[in-house]
């Protein structure tokens, strides 16, 4: 079955608050076009991680590269941590 | 009891988490150095006690772990809050370690508001979700 074969087809109605209730969706996130015609078509999003910043990249090539190196910091103390107050 | 030890990577991590708690011991953090140590400190005793806690949201990021050839993760500072805080990990370099090597966004970036905002993919529907897989319980490294 081609992707774009039709599921479900139904009639819908704008509510008292402008909205249309999309029935049995399984995405979260649409982009949706609205067509000069009238039509509105909403194409599927899939949410993807946020961008990771140069310097943390550098800071991080850095650390697996000391990491293999057999350098590392000592480990936190993890006592004096869940004591603390921050 | 802790089940990993925790470790900072080399030099960034080390030089923050120790700018962080000397201020913290002399009573100099400023309001966001406070808010980050605060979110710092739970992030690191729940990596400690459980990796996969629900309110790390552990995910293996794939392309940092093609680019260094071993299983990167992610964990959320705050709860199903990315741009809160974003912290990365790996197992390792002993069985029951786990080194902290990033943190996003950094600290001393001005930039930083520049990731808050929510991204979607461009993807089709049916051609996954773009989310890594989350870690197996105890997946390296059973603790001591």
């Amino acid at each position: 079955m081609p992707s774009t074969a039709t599921l479900k087809e139904y009639d819908a109605h704008i509510d008292a608050k402008k909205r249309v209730t999309i029935r049995g969706v399984s995405h979260g996130f649409f982009r949706v076009v609205h067509r000069k015609d009238g039509s509105i078509l909403l194409k599927p999003r899939a949410l993807v991680d946020a961008p990771i910043s140069g310097r943390t990249l550098r800071g991080m090539d850095a650390a697996i590269k000391n990491l293999r190196a057999g350098k590392h910091s000592k480990p936190v103390d993890l006592k004096k941590l869940a004591a603390m107050k921050a | 009891m802790a089940k990993f030890t925790v470790e900072m990577g080399l030099p960034e991590m080390e030089s923050l988490w120790n700018e962080l708690l000397s201020k913290f011991e002399n009573g100099t953090l400023a309001g966001d150095e406070r808010l980050l140590l605060k979110k710092l400190r739970k992030a690191i005793l729940f990596l400690a006690e459980n990796p996969t806690h629900p309110g790390l949201t552990s995910h293996e990021i794939k392309p940092l772990s093609d680019r260094y050839g071993q299983k990167v993760w992610q964990s959320y500072l705050e709860n199903r809050t990315p741009a809160a805080g974003r912290l990365f990990w790996t197992y390792g370099p002993r069985k029951g370690v786990i080194t902290i090597i990033g943190l996003e966004p950094h600290p001393e970036s001005g930039k930083s508001r520049g990731y808050d905002r929510l991204r979607l993919s461009k993807m089709r529907a049916g051609e996954g979700s773009g989310i890594g897989e989350r870690p197996e319980r105890g997946s390296r490294g059973k603790g001591k």
